[in-house]
C-alpha cells in the first residue's frame, strides 16, 4: 500500500512536471529524438550552446522582470484607461501605443504580463469583447518589441550573432515596425464598437527603489553588451537582484535558463544535419517569408537559432518578428497571452491570422519598393 | 495630522480594498505536494500582482481562515479555484485596519462568512494597494 502511495507520488510529480514545463518536455523529447539520429550529439551539446546570448537573454529578462513588479508599468495601465474617456477605439490605439512602446524595453512577454491582466479588468466592468483586445495586444507586444536589440530573445541572438549595433539594428527595423504598427491600428479601427463605461479602480503602488535599480541596470546591460561583456553584465545584474531585490529574481522560471539552452542544442543541430540539403541564402524576399513561416512552425526563437548562420541579419530579424505575430506558436508572449487571458485559440486566431497574413504583405510590399 | 494617521487614512484605506473587491481574480492554484497529501493556496490577483493567497479546506470544499493551513489526499484543483472564485463574490471587507511599522502599510482583513480568508495591504495614505511580492513572484514562476 505505501509502495503504491509512493509510485503514485513519483508519477503525480513526472505529469506536473510535464504538464509545467511543456515546451521544456518537448525539447527534451527532440533531443532525445536527435541522439537516436546520431549520438556523437551528446559529445557535441556543450559546443552548441551559445552562452553569450544566454547570459544577455537572462541579465535583460531580469531587468525588464524588476521594472516590470516595480508596478510602474501597472500605473501606466490605470492612465490608459483614463485617457481613452469612453471610446473603445480610443481605448484600443492607446492600449496599442502604450504597449508597443513598452515592449521595445522590458521585452514583449512582459508587457502582456503587465496589459493582459489589465484588460481582463477593463472587460469585466466594461463591454469590450476580450479576445479582440488580447490578440491586438499580444500583436503589439510582438511589433513593439522588434525595434530593439534587446526587445526579445530572438533580437538578442541576432544583436549578438552578428554584432550589429544597437543603433544600426533600431534604424533598419523602424520602418517595418512603423507599418506593422499602422496595420495594427487600422484593425483596431476596423474592430472597434463604440463607447464603452469603465468605472475607476484603484493604483497599485509603485517600488520607485526598483524602478531606479531597473533603469541603471538596464542601461549597464546595454553598455556592457554593447563592448561584448555579457558575461559580467549577467553577472551584475543577478548580484544585484539577489541583493536588493530578491523578489525579481524568485520571479523568474529557471527552466527557461534549459529552455533556451537546448533550443540553441536542438535547433543548432537541425540546423547541421539539414546543412548539406538545405542552402538558405538567397533575395531579401525569399529569407524573411522563408523565416516568417518557419515561425509560423516551430516558434521565431527557434527559426531564429535555425537559420541564424545563413544568411543575412536584417532579413532574418524581419522574418522572424513578423512571424511572431500569426499563429499563437510563433511567439512565447503569444501563448503567455491566451492563458492568462483564457481566450480560445480560435477567437485568438480569427484577429491575429489575417494581421500575419495583411503584415507579410504590407512587408514584402516594402522590401519590393 | 495625527487625526489623519488615526481616522483619515485608515477609513481611507477601507475604501480602497472595497473598491478593488470587485476586480480581485483568483490566479493559477499553487499545490504543494508532501509525500502523503496536499496543500492547496489559491492566489488572489489585482490587476497583475498577488494580494494575498486564500488556503483551500479540501474537507469544506471552501476557503480556510488565514492561519489554518488544512491539506487533504485528493483534492480537486478545479473544484478549489471555483470555491475561492465564488467565496470572493460573497467577500466583505472588515471596518477596521492593523499597521505595520517596518512595512509602512495598513493591513486590511476580509471576510467570507465569518472567517478571515485573507489581507490586502495598502500604501501608509490609504490610496494605494501593495502587492505581495513573494507570491506575484510565485505566480510568475507558473505561469506556462
Amino acid at each position: 500500500m505505501e509502495l503504491l502511495r509512493k509510485l503514485e507520488d513519483v508519477f503525480y510529480r513526472i505529469a506536473s512536471f510535464l504538464k509545467r514545463e511543456r515546451l521544456l518536455s518537448i525539447l527534451i523529447l527532440v533531443y532525445v529524438a536527435l541522439l537516436f539520429f546520431d549520438s556523437s550529439l551528446i559529445r557535441r551539446t556543450p559546443k552548441l550552446i551559445d552562452y553569450e546570448s544566454i547570459a544577455t537573454i537572462l541579465s535583460f529578462l531580469i531587468v525588464s522582470r524588476g521594472l516590470e513588479i516595480s508596478g510602474f508599468f501597472s500605473k501606466v495601465a490605470g492612465k490608459v484607461v483614463e485617457f481613452s474617456r469612453g471610446s473603445e477605439f480610443r481605448l484600443l490605439v492607446i492600449l496599442i501605443a502604450v504597449v508597443t512602446l513598452s515592449s521595445t524595453v522590458i521585452m514583449n512577454d512582459n508587457a502582456i504580463f503587465v496589459f493582459i491582466p489589465l484588460i481582463l479588468t477593463i472587460s469585466s466592468v466594461a463591454d469590450i469583447e476580450l479576445s479582440k483586445a488580447v490578440s491586438l495586444v499580444a500583436i503589439a507586444a510582438n511589433v513593439g518589441s522588434s525595434l530593439t536589440p534587446f526587445g526579445n530573445p530572438q533580437n538578442i541572438i541576432i544583436w549578438r550573432k552578428y554584432d550589429v549595433p544597437a543603433l544600426e539594428f533600431v534604424v533598419s527595423m523602424f520602418p517595418f515596425v512603423l507599418a506593422w504598427t499602422t496595420l495594427n491600428l487600422a484593425f483596431a479601427w476596423k474592430c472597434a464598437r463604440g463607447c464603452i463605461n469603465v468605472s475607476e479602480f484603484p493604483s497599485v503602488s509603485v517600488n520607485k527603489r526598483l524602478v531606479m535599480l531597473s533603469i541603471t541596470l538596464f542601461v549597464l546591460n546595454v553598455l556592457l553588451v554593447e563592448i561584448n561583456l555579457p558575461f559580467l553584465a549577467f553577472l551584475i545584474t543577478f548580484v544585484t537582484y539577489s541583493t536588493l531585490s530578491r523578489e525579481t529574481i524568485l520571479s523568474i522560471d529557471l527552466a527557461i535558463v534549459a529552455v533556451f539552452a537546448l533550443i540553441f542544442v536542438d535547433f543548432g543541430e537541425i540546423s547541421r544535419l539539414i546543412s548539406p540539403h538545405i542552402g538558405v541564402a538567397g533575395s531579401n524576399f525569399e529569407i524573411v517569408l522563408l523565416s516568417a513561416l518557419l515561425s509560423q512552425a516551430i516558434s521565431n526563437v527557434p527559426a531564429t537559432v535555425l537559420l541564424s548562420s545563413r544568411c543575412p541579419w536584417l532579413p532574418l530579424a524581419i522574418g522572424v518578428n513578423l512571424g511572431g505575430t500569426g499563429f499563437v506558436i510563433g511567439s512565447l508572449a503569444n501563448l503567455i497571452a491566451v492563458r492568462m487571458s483564457k481566450i480560445s485559440l480560435k477567437d485568438f486566431h480569427r484577429y491575429s491570422i489575417p494581421y500575419f497574413l495583411a503584415a507579410t504583405a504590407v512587408t514584402l510590399i516594402i522590401l519590393i519598393a | 495630522m495625527h487625526d489623519e494617521i488615526l481616522f483619515e487614512f485608515p477609513k481611507r484605506a477601507v475604501e480602497t480594498v472595497k473598491n478593488v473587491l470587485k476586480f480581485l481574480k483568483v490566479g493559477e492554484p499553487i499545490v504543494k505536494r508532501e509525500p502523503k497529501d496536499v496543500r492547496v493556496e489559491i492566489p488572489v490577483m489585482y490587476l497583475d500582482f498577488a494580494v494575498d493567497k486564500v488556503h483551500y479546506d479540501p474537507s469544506l470544499k471552501g476557503p480556510s481562515p488565514k492561519g489554518r493551513h488544512v491539506k487533504g489526499y485528493d483534492v480537486d484543483i478545479e473544484e478549489a479555484k471555483r470555491a475561492v472564485e465564488n467565496a470572493l463574490k460573497e467577500a466583505k471587507v472588515l471596518e477596521g485596519v492593523e499597521y505595520r511599522e517596518a512595512e509602512r502599510v495598513w493591513v486590511v482583513p476580509v471576510s467570507w462568512r465569518k472567517l478571515i480568508v485573507m489581507h490586502v495591504k495598502v500604501t501608509y495614505d490609504g490610496k494605494e494597494i501593495v502587492p505581495d511580492y513573494g507570491i506575484t513572484s510565485e505566480v510568475r514562476r507558473r505561469i506556462l
